[in-house]
């Protein structure tokens, strides 16, 4: 395994040195920059969490980072999104106001219905059991979000129940390269250490 | 299922972590990143930094503890209250280290900076600190700046009805560091019954930690001063709860091969 360096994409209002700072326990460079020639060097792009949609688009889009991101998902090169990253991949949030968002995945955000708010552990719960994401399988995460990727099946991996009605949302998802954390790995302890380090290690370099 | 969070509370004084005893009177304990990773690795499902002075000397907020404890590789949650003035405290907190920021005086003097922290945030990582107590027979709030109580303002109310924040911090700062004298009438007298709590102030074991655990507004209990008398201390507290819905994974993992 090459020495990997993940750009940790620095969009205004993520929880920035939390990310780093895990990565950098777990082994890993990685650096913060929203320079696109920055980025352009690193083998691993993530998207982190903490924000509001329509706020974190508008500054992607005044650093004309949208045009990078979909360019660098064209040629597979492996994008995270982490809680809000991984709702930017979405084609528009309804957050606030409707928001035009990457289009990496084809979706939509919208709001959790019977309950404004999903903050604090839940098991996420996989699909399919033969991935890089098996031995998280029914390992708690701690998510932070009231919005939720409505997101077509054939991208969903695991599922999380918010309620005895069963609602359930999609915590993990995947496109190629491109994979979203409706939770944050970086603070959900040691189940989301194991969960980064598996995703990183497991993910396809190949370019 | 979502789970209820047992968060620990650390208060500092002074840039050093205390026991509190009704935010009266004080004992210092150390290091507040200590403390931090003590809970951390025992697993508490959030931990609360609690910077009781920041306001009231008007020195902002703790960004170099932030810092700090951003660096440190915690992994559990964290949430900062103390000192926030306006939306560029908050942001600024959460890019250095904060998961979630607690807010209190910014609601009497700056409204509309909470607003627009909730714009650029999202709801979802914005507290408000509530201190209560009962004042003949009805629910009051403590302003501590002007050291009075009064009814729970309309700034309050609209925060909360309006989704601009999402959770309250209700604190009994009468009973706060006096063992299981948590009142319970602070729930049943809060005027919004969907909102979410998070109690803090005198809750430190059984019969009254899964009394108030299983009150359906409550979301998640703070612990301060309880956690520190023994190690592991989040784990023998978590294990008094058994039957109720909280995380009770084991902590072992401690990197990459």
């Amino acid at each position: 395994m090459k020495d990997i360096l993940i750009g940790i994409v620095d969009y205004g209002t993520g929880n920035l040195a939390s990310i780093k700072n895990t990565l950098y326990y777990l082994g890993y460079r990685s650096i913060i920059s929203n320079d696109k020639e920055v980025l352009d060097e690193v083998d691993l792009i993530l998207l982190p969490g903490v924000g509001a949609f329509p706020h974190a688009m508008e500054t992607i889009r005044s650093l004309k980072l949208d045009f990078f991101i979909q360019a660098k998902a064209k040629n597979n090169i492996p994008i995270i999104g982490i809680c809000l990253g991984m709702q930017l991949f979405a084609d528009i949030s309804y957050e606030g106001r409707p928001t035009k968002g990457l289009g990496l995945i084809s979706g939509e955000v919208k709001p959790i219905s019977n309950s404004s708010w999903h903050i604090g552990w839940n098991k996420m719960q996989l699909y399919k059991k033969d991935n890089l994401f098996s031995s998280s399988d029914l390992r708690s995460m701690y998510f932070n979000h009231s919005y939720y990727f409505d997101v077509d099946e054939k991208y969903k991996i695991a599922k999380s129940i918010l309620n005895s009605d069963g609602l359930a949302i999609p915590s993990v998802i995947m496109k190629n390269n491109i994979i979203g954390f409706q939770f944050h790995p970086e603070k959900s302890q040691d189940a989301g250490k194991e969960l980064f380090i598996n995703t990183i290690e497991g993910i396809d370099y190949a370019q | 299922m979502l789970n209820k969070r047992l968060v620990g509370v650390i208060t500092v004084k002074n840039n050093i972590a205390v026991q509190s005893f009704g935010y009266k009177n004080y004992l210092p304990i150390g290091d507040p990143r200590v403390l931090a990773e003590n809970l951390d690795r025992w697993g508490a499902d959030e931990i609360h930094v609690n910077c009781i002075d920041r306001t009231l000397n008007d020195q902002g907020p703790n960004f170099e503890l932030i810092s700090d404890l951003g660096s440190a590789g915690l992994s559990t949650p964290i949430i900062y209250g103390g000192g926030i003035r306006d939306s560029n405290d908050g942001v600024k907190a959460i890019s250095l280290g904060a998961d979630r920021v607690c807010l209190e005086s910014i609601i009497f003097d700056n409204f509309d900076e909470i607003v627009k922290l909730s714009n650029v945030l999202g709801a979802q990582a914005i507290i408000i600190s509530m201190p209560m107590s009962i004042e003949k027979d009805e629910l009051v709030l403590y302003d501590y700046k002007k050291k009075i109580n009064h009814p729970i303002t309309k700034n309050h109310l609209s925060l909360l009805k309006n989704n601009i924040v999402s959770e309250v911090l209700l604190i009994d700062h009468i009973n706060e560091g006096h063992l299981n004298k948590f009142n319970k009438k602070l729930i049943d007298k809060f005027p919004l019954k969907t909102i979410s709590l998070i109690l803090f102030g005198g809750i430190g074991g059984e019969p009254l930690l899964r009394e108030v655990f299983e009150h359906p507004q409550t979301i998640a209990i703070g612990m301060g001063n309880s956690l520190n008398y023994k190690e592991c201390a989040v784990q023998y507290y978590k294990d008094q709860l058994v039957g109720l819905p909280i995380r009770r994974d084991k902590i072992h993992f401690s990197g990459k091969d």
